[in-house]
């Protein structure tokens, strides 16, 4: 983002742009104003994330550098190509992101929730996140050992999982509600788990000679993320945040 | 004999970026800058050692979209135009600078060096550096490895065994038409790996393949030599872990080598210093300031206030650094080899352009760090198929899923800027797969259309553009390049479920995403049990 591009902007296009980004825009504000909000919350942003981003992130992401100017999508180019809202059709796709949370996104028929409930007669919807047992590397046959409900929004189309037990598998099913019934709409892929490990697993104690050469490979100094034991998403009743 | 192994990886990657339609572009500054600061320079280094009889051994990944670029004629011209212009300012330059003693030689210096470029571009390789790298490989002094077809990023299409072999199976296939021999090894693109990935390698003929150090330290048991030593899957293919320290040393700015304050520093560029009507015939259409690659200015320290950069004082630092490199090495033997029954291998993996575009000194760092290695027996540089040949008999484990992203998985390639994106590229392999099962054995025009489709789907898949989203560099480009593929895919899954295909557009289609000439789309064929054939 440049204050060159900026203000080669109207007013309104600036007023677009901040929506966008989810910035308030009070009311009465100056346009030379707006202007230096804009460019100082997107400096706020790239500071915040770069300070997050571990060596080998920083250097990669030089060979994209071209320029000190930020280039920012700041409308959309009438030259870019329009992907769909969604794909008319029931999926859902889990994605592993790290041991504690997970992706999940999903398309329906009839395009949203909303519309996939009316057309039964639902009432609301809801991500089913269930958890299998691990039997020597694969997933225990049977019923899920585990689960819990995320209700959503008749407009939602992802959302991020928390995953509360590491060394499993999990899987997540959308299902629709009704007064007394349930109707799965479909069932993710089968997603593997890893077993928590944590430094203080590995770490030197007692000085023998494996968990030296482990202190040696640098255990102690891993930036990694470490899953932590927290409540999971556990929401019991539906009916009060149905959407119907 | 030996105390320890130095194994050194260089991974070359850019995505595909090339656009017939306009008579310039600037995302082919990546691969400009790539050749003329990195590429060039390391054969260059090679060929020095090897002039002056100093033993070396890189492993050196390069991606097929890299390939296919430096084999591409239209770039292979637009560089050396780029060269010109460089070449150009260079002059310039050193007339600007001639009574300016501070700056002058190190004008003079760049000069010489896009010179230099152009007459081992033109004359040594003839525009084909490809070549250069054979070369070396066919001394046994580079080993060249492969990595996934267009870079995707692998653990994010686990559920989609059909493009992961698709990936791999390319790639492979790829670099064999390229250098004549198939791959040992595979670079896993951003070292993300997740458990079953080693099916598809090991599928593919692939010997080895490099994780991050925790997919070492956190497999299903305890690895008795650490990260010095590698993992053998159940499969058989073998997983080297990166050390961390040395990859600490070299990465770092702040810490490591290429912070010191003797060298160049990277953003103090003439581009942006001096003024538009002076500069503006050499960056982007006369007012987009971009980096030219002349850069005057030492990293000084935490200051604005730069010295002058003085290239033989960083040269000296060169040598300094890598008798540092050297010395932790043998340090970390020392202390090894009370609890190790074999001289521990150091696999010390970093991008290649990390080597001369981010830090400028980086070749001459390698170059110092081979002379040095020469005259120090205890350790000595390796092939990861060397070792594993000196070492056949290796524990046996399961690496964990890893990468070496930030915080060790998969938080850079699906957060809250890029996870929109993964709904539309399975969205399109899935179609792929479907248009695979319609279409077994076509030929003549519907071939072409379904190979295209295939292309644009993996296209769409490079890492790059969530990485770009995820950095926020030129995520606009990154954004539209997505789209650009998954419609050119959508266009022609449409154009196939209705009989038509038009042959102009698709040609014109074929010849502006000309990578993988050999591409039989039945390579998405679907198999219901995954990697297991």
């Amino acid at each position: 983002m440049t204050r060159k591009r900026l203000e080669a902007l109207s007013f309104d296009s600036l007023k677009a742009v901040a929506a966008r980004e989810g910035i308030d825009v009070p009311d009465g504000v100056e346009k030379i104003l707006l202007i230096d909000l804009l460019l100082e919350i997107a400096e706020d942003r790239k500071e915040e994330q770069e300070s997050r981003n571990n060596n080998p992130v920083r250097v990669q992401q030089k060979k994209y550098d071209v320029s000190l100017s930020r280039d920012y999508d700041l409308l959309p180019n009438p030259d870019d190509g329009i992907l769909p809202e969604g794909y008319n059709t029931n999926r859902i796709v889990m994605l592993l992101r790290d041991p504690s949370w997970a992706y999940v996104y999903w398309d329906v028929k009839g395009g949203t929730l909303q519309a996939a409930a009316e057309e039964i007669g639902a009432q609301g919807a809801l991500l089913r996140v269930l958890r299998f047992a691990n039997e020597g590397g694969d997933v225990a046959p049977g019923k899920p050992v585990d689960s819990y409900d995320i209700p959503l929004g008749p407009e939602d189309t992802g959302w991020y999982v928390n995953i509360p037990d590491q060394d499993s598998f999990y899987r997540v099913e959308l299902a629709l509600q009704g007064e007394n019934s349930e109707k799965i709409l479909v069932r993710s892929n089968l997603v593997r788990v890893p077993r928590a490990v944590t430094k203080e697993d590995l770490s030197f104690r007692d000085g023998t000679p494996l968990n030296m050469i482990l202190t040696l490979s640098g255990v102690e100094n891993l930036d990694v993320f470490t899953p932590k034991r927290s409540i999971p998403q556990r929401i019991n009743s539906l009916h009060e945040d149905s959407f119907l | 004999m030996s105390k320890g192994y130095l194994s050194l990886v260089l991974h070359a990657h850019l995505p595909f970026v090339r656009h017939p339609e306009h008579e310039k572009f600037l995302e082919e500054l990546w691969l400009f800058e790539a050749i003329s600061e990195t590429y060039l320079p390391l054969l260059r280094v090679f060929e020095r050692l090897e002039l002056d009889g100093v033993p070396f051994k890189v492993t050196l990944s390069v991606s097929p979209t890299l390939t296919a670029m430096l084999e591409d004629e239209l770039l292979q011209e637009r560089y050396l135009r780029h060269l010109d212009g460089m070449i150009e300012l260079g002059d310039k330059e050193v007339r600007r600078t001639a009574e300016d003693s501070r700056f002058s030689g190190t004008a003079r210096m760049y000069r010489d060096l896009f010179a230099e470029n152009r007459r081992d571009f033109v004359d040594k390789y003839g525009k084909r550096i490809i070549k250069g790298f054979d070369f070396f490989q066919k001394k046994g002094r580079i080993e060249l490895i492969t990595t996934s077809a267009t870079h995707a990023y692998l653990p994010l299409y686990e559920p989609y065994p059909e493009t992961l072999r698709a990936q791999v199976q390319l790639a492979v296939q790829s670099h064999y038409r390229v250098f004549g021999t198939p791959p040992k090894g595979f670079w896993l693109p951003e070292l993300g790996f997740v458990p079953g990935l080693e099916e598809y390698l090991k599928e593919a003929g692939l010997r080895y393949f490099f994780v991050a150090t925790h997919g070492v330290l956190f497999a299903d048991d305890k690895p008795k030599n650490g990260v010095y030593g590698p993992l053998v899957c159940p499969n058989g293919l073998a997983a080297f872990g990166r050390d961390l320290a040395s990859a600490n040393a070299v990465w770092s700015s702040d810490e490591g080598y290429p912070g010191d304050v003797a060298y160049r520093d990277f953003y103090r560029d003439i581009g942006f210093d001096l003024p538009l009507d002076y500069i503006g015939p050499h960056i982007h259409e006369g007012d987009l300031r971009i980096y030219t690659g002349f850069k005057y200015y030492a990293i000084t320290g935490r200051t604005d206030d730069k010295k002058p950069y003085e290239p033989d004082a960083a040269l000296r630092k060169t040598r300094e650094h890598a008798e540092n490199f050297i010395y932790n090495r043998l340090k970390q033997i020392k202390r090894l080899e009370e609890f190790m029954d074999r001289p521990p291998v150091f696999t010390c993996p970093y991008n290649a352009e990390l080597f001369g575009h981010w830090w400028f000194e980086g070749p001459s760092w390698i170059e110092s760090l081979f002379r040095k290695l020469q005259g120090t027996a205890e350790i000595e540089a390796i092939f990861p198929s060397d070792y594993l040949k000196n070492h056949p008999d290796n524990q046996v484990a399961a690496p964990a899923f890893s990468s070496w992203g930030n915080r060790g998985y998969s938080e850079v390639w699906l957060d809250g800027t890029n996870d929109w994106i993964y709904r539309h590229t399975h969205r399109a392999v899935e179609r792929m797969i479907e248009l695979v099962e319609r279409y077994p054995n076509e030929k003549g025009l519907k071939a072409r259309a379904l190979n295209q489709a295939a292309r644009e789907v993996l296209l769409s898949q490079a890492s790059d553009w969530p990485f770009i989203m995820h950095t926020g560099t030129t995520v606009t480009y990154a954004s539209r390049r997505l789209k650009e593929h998954l419609g050119n895919f959508t266009r022609i899954y449409d154009a196939l479920s209705s009989g038509a295909v038009g042959t102009e557009w698709l040609t014109r289609l074929e010849r502006k995403n000309n990578l993988f000439p050999d591409m039989d789309y039945r390579i998405f064929r679907k198999r219901e049990d995954g990697a297991k054939s």
